[in-house]
């Protein structure tokens, strides 16, 4: 396998955006990300979409085609890639496969989603279709109130508190009050996350990532004909995607998530690095709770020792570890099918020291962990300076 | 008929449109007795919740 590179990163602001459609939103992450990497749309050789419900949310099919051309992008392979709100994170991977097995040079990938035009209880039940359709979710379930199981019973277990889930959400809250393509620029206190709307027991809406319209776009290449295009690549170090069961009644344990470990463990192998040189994350906390988690199975802290973790400041952006110093699902915002490209986004920012009033003084090893779905799906990238 | 513990559960405050006026409502994972595991919902809107709470 050939080494691979981020050569170009672009997105949309996040936001509530009524007078924009999903192509457009698309095409300007994809023109600022062609830009950003001095590629023309004739040098793309493949093009991926990663979206999770075009169809469903906007009445809008064969999404992948409908994109690229629109970016000039023309005659070249367009897939879509749908794995739930890992579906771009897959989309990056699978764009990685082709250019590191030779298949193809310059290869994009944009991430896409345009949410806000359905009422919320549409919205639920869109979500909810990256359940299990006929067992969980015909029994009432939310995705927030299978996150709320997972945190009810990773509280039982470990001692996990209220303060510790309200922690997370403060601590991405203040980080996404400093970027100005956030979602929400708004520092929230402790105090408040613990008294917001109940949403499903015992998670609130502080604990809840918001729903958002908005698209991310990388381009990756060889890593050797990078200077081509530009001064500052990143180098993928490591990457890998796992699976596991869709509905969270066939977990043997649900406060762990074998598809998180199985892609973070690899991912680590294909870099050579561990754990604990990781010096900075973006990880995917579309509820409090799977931040928490997610630092648990990636190796950062041990089981159950993830809320004390967050709520000592250690991943804070002064802290030894910032996790989601974009502000993270929370706050910066969750288009479900352009999060695991925004991530990719985010992690280039701090390694090429762009990212502003955020940016971190340990910023060459990042990782982004993008879940799919209550874990059935996990994509896991660790970047670094090439 | 079958007997089981709850493993974990929520009262759902946020519902889906279909659960619209059932809400608050309570779910829960029940590990069976029989092997394995079932999420299940209390239809009756005010009953009683699992007055145990979690029990592994």
């Amino acid at each position: 396998m050939r080494p691979v590179a981020v050569i170009g990163a672009g997105k949309t602001a996040f936001g509530v955006f009524p007078d924009r459609d999903l192509r457009s939103l698309a095409v300007e992450a994809g023109q600022r990300c062609l830009q950003n990497g001095r590629v023309a749309p004739a040098q793309v050789e493949s093009f991926y979409l990663g979206n999770f419900a075009g169809p469903a949310f906007v009445g809008q099919n064969h999404l992948a085609p409908y994109v690229s051309t629109a970016l000039g992008i023309l005659g070249v392979p367009a897939t879509r890639i749908e794995a739930a709100c890992a579906s771009s994170g897959s989309a990056f991977f699978h764009a990685w496969t082709e250019v590191a097995a030779g298949v193809y040079d310059i290869v994009m990938v944009v991430g896409v989603e345009k949410m806000t035009s359905q009422p919320t209880a549409r919205v639920s039940e869109i979500l909810a279709e990256a359940g299990d359709c006929a067992g969980e979710m015909k029994a009432g379930s939310t995705f927030a109130s299978l996150f709320a199981m997972i945190a009810r019973r990773h509280m039982h277990d470990f001692g996990t508190t209220r303060e510790h889930l309200a922690s997370v959400a403060v601590k991405n809250h203040a980080n996404g009050a400093l970027n100005p393509d956030a979602h929400m620029r708004k520092i929230i206190t402790l105090e408040q996350a613990l008294k917001g709307k109940p949403i499903a027991d015992p998670l609130t809406l502080y604990d809840c990532s918001l729903v958002s319209d908005g698209a991310a776009a990388v381009i990756l290449a060889p890593l050797e004909r990078a200077a081509e295009f530009t001064d500052q690549p990143v180098r993928i170090l490591g990457i890998a995607q796992a699976s596991d069961y869709v509905a969270l009644d066939r977990k043997e344990s649900i406060t762990t998530f074998p598809a998180v470990r199985m892609a973070g463990e690899k991912a680590y192998r294909m870099a050579g690095v561990t754990a604990g040189d990781i010096q900075f994350a973006e990880l995917h906390d579309c509820f409090t709770i799977a931040e928490i988690i997610a630092m648990e199975d990636l190796g950062f802290v041990a089981r159950g020792c993830g809320g004390p973790y967050v709520f000592e400041g250690h991943t804070a952006l002064s802290g030894e570890r910032p996790v989601n110093t974009s502000g993270g699902l929370k706050a910066k915002g969750h288009p479900v099918g352009a999060t695991g490209v925004a991530q990719i986004c985010d992690l280039v920012l701090q390694i090429r020291g762009e990212a502003g009033a955020r940016q971190i003084p340990r910023h060459s090893l990042g990782l982004a962990e993008n879940l799919g779905g209550s874990g059935a799906t996990c994509v896991v990238s660790i970047l670094g300076a090439a | 008929m079958r007997a089981g513990t709850v493993y974990t559960e929520t009262v759902i405050y946020s519902p889906p449109a279909a659960f619209a006026n059932d809400a608050p409502y309570q779910t829960a994972i029940v590990s069976l007795e029989e092997g394995g595991r079932l999420t299940v919902r209390r239809a009756a809107r005010g009953s009683a919740i699992f007055p145990e709470g979690v029990k592994a």
